[in-house]
């Protein structure tokens, strides 16, 4: 009992990261109807901004956390301003918007490795990494926080997308641009911010997780496609889904890490993956946006 | 009130309209009547800034809304239903009507517009809590309506109002419109449904593939035997 709610903490841990990516991509694909592949990177930018800005500047916790939301925020919205508006204002295929979002991948990997180099940093622990002992069950108090965290900018985000004028214009414009426009929604911004919002998720994702796998410019490239995994498992274009798929396949891997071999973990989850689009392709819970398309 | 001259639209390299020119004056209910693909949606829709015309212009009490955004123009006056309704929804009814006055800071203002939107339509308001998507076709005819009622336009486009729905249900929309009109705003209406179209307007334009080919006080088009022949099944 002991090891499984052990298991169970590090799996809520993991699971909260890949809880906030997987929402970011369910929004992007309702404001814009795409897949984005650079949900990683963005995560992993988050990160090198923590870094920076912890260990390099050296600013406190409380000043890092609105800073490299904010900055990560304006990143996501210039991305879709810059490079994902455009491409379908000119009526490029999705296929082709895909594949730029590839680009963009491979394009903040080595920009990250340019300005910071190849090397693995590592950021100091705020909330403390020191296991403390409850009975007979060790808690790190990073972990903890940062499920707790998560949880945290989950409620926000969902009472913002819900009891908010300018959140419930952002759905309104995600479901139906032409009568937004014409109801006075200023739809490209409202897309654009869309997009900052689940860049600035990844960002935040980035920052709670670099005290404890470090930093590398490739660290986004298997957690992205894990929140990917949560996203689908959840039902893709679905923000409820996505937190609970995120939670889902993080306690899949932390389980299958303890109970078989921790060489089995993205086997088993890549295998739940596969498993669900075979079995309920709309996933656990589906979205409406989907029946819209 | 609102003005538009020469008028022209393409898609890519097909011009669909070739200058179309028509006026709707302070507290007029005006048709915009055509067959199918004579450009009437094309129309309303670059009144609105959906649709972006190539050339011509178009005015509200004087203001240039030509080359300005669609959410702009909307918060000038310019109130657009648009044809197959649009609800958002995924949205409750309440919350389509909230999206209403999104560009409106006048919290007063828009509880009072509430109640007027709530009296023209006693259904809506019974309907406050439900997602749009679920209603049916008349009541989401009415929410689409009431939605762009909230915004407190200048002038409202409605296209093709009646499109879709049972003949029963028709006559309560018409009612509406009826009712609408009468608060003195000004209704540009385009509608497959010649007759009634004609009936309760003032003034109407007849639309073949891109052009105003008539047009005329409705009773005179009622009357027209080419309108008769190609609109009015006479």
């Amino acid at each position: 009992m002991q090891f499984f709610i052990q298991l169970a903490l590090g799996g809520l841990m993991v699971g909260a990261i890949y809880a906030l990516l997987g929402m970011g991509y369910s929004l992007i694909y309702r404001a814009s109807g795409l897949l984005t592949f650079a949900q990683g990177d963005y995560f992993m930018l988050g990160a090198f901004l923590t870094f920076t800005f912890s260990v390099l500047v050296g600013l406190p916790f409380f000043v890092v956390l609105p800073l490299v939301g904010a900055l990560m925020l304006g990143l996501g919205f210039l991305t879709e301003r810059v490079l994902i508006g455009p491409l379908i204002a000119r009526g490029s295929g999705p296929i082709y918007i895909v594949l730029a979002t590839i680009g963009l991948s491979i394009f903040l990997q080595n920009m990250a490795m340019i300005i910071w180099g190849s090397q693995g940093f590592h950021v100091p622990s705020v909330m403390g990494d020191m296991p403390m002992k409850f009975g007979d069950i060790y808690v790190v108090p990073q972990n903890l926080a940062i499920v707790f965290i998560t949880l945290g900018i989950m409620v926000a985000l969902h009472i913002f997308m819900n009891k908010s004028k300018v959140g419930t214009a952002l759905r309104a414009a995600a479901q139906d641009k032409m009568a937004a426009a014409t109801l006075g929604i200023n739809v490209v911004f409202a897309i654009g911010l869309t997009w900052g919002i689940s860049v600035g998720l990844a960002g935040i994702a980035g920052l709670l997780i670099a005290p404890i796998f470090g930093v590398t410019a490739h660290m986004g490239l298997l957690v992205g496609l894990k929140g990917f995994a949560a996203a689908v498992v959840g039902g893709y274009g679905s923000i409820y889904g996505a937190v609970i798929g995120g939670f889902l396949v993080g306690l899949i891997e932390a389980f299958s890490s303890g109970y078989i071999d921790l060489s089995f973990k993205d086997v088993v989850v890549f295998g739940v993956l596969l498993l669900v689009l075979f079995v309920r392709p709309e996933g656990l819970l589906p979205s409406p946006a989907l029946e819209d398309l | 009130m609102l003005s538009v001259k020469g008028l022209k639209f393409r898609y890519g390299n097909v011009e669909t309209l070739h200058g179309i020119d028509l006026e709707v004056n302070a507290g007029e209910v005006v048709a915009l009547i055509g067959a199918n693909g004579a450009g009437k949606t094309t129309t309303l829709r670059c009144v609105s800034g959906i649709l972006k015309p190539y050339a011509g212009s178009i005015t509200l009490n004087g203001a240039d809304l030509t080359t300005m955004p669609p959410h702009q123009i909307a918060r000038n006056g310019i109130g657009h239903v648009l044809e197959g309704r649009h609800l958002f929804k995924g949205l409750t009814v309440r919350e389509n009507l909230l999206m209403g006055s999104y560009g409106r800071q006048d919290s007063d203002g828009i509880s009072e517009d509430l109640e007027t939107v709530y009296a023209l339509f006693p259904r809506v308001k019974e309907r406050l809590g439900q997602v749009s998507g679920t209603l049916s076709g008349g009541e989401q005819q009415m929410v689409a309506m009431a939605r762009s009622l909230m915004a407190k336009p200048k002038i409202l486009l409605l296209d093709e109002p009646s499109m879709g729905l049972a003949p029963k249900v028709i006559d309560t929309i018409f009612e509406i419109i009826h009712n609408v009109a009468d608060t003195g705003l000004p209704i540009l209406l385009v509608e497959q449904n010649a007759k009634r179209a004609l009936n309760m307007s003032k003034r109407a334009y007849v639309l073949e593939i891109g052009n105003v080919v008539l047009s005329g006080s409705g009773e005179d088009l009622s009357k027209d035997e080419a309108v008769q022949r190609s609109y009015l099944g006479g």
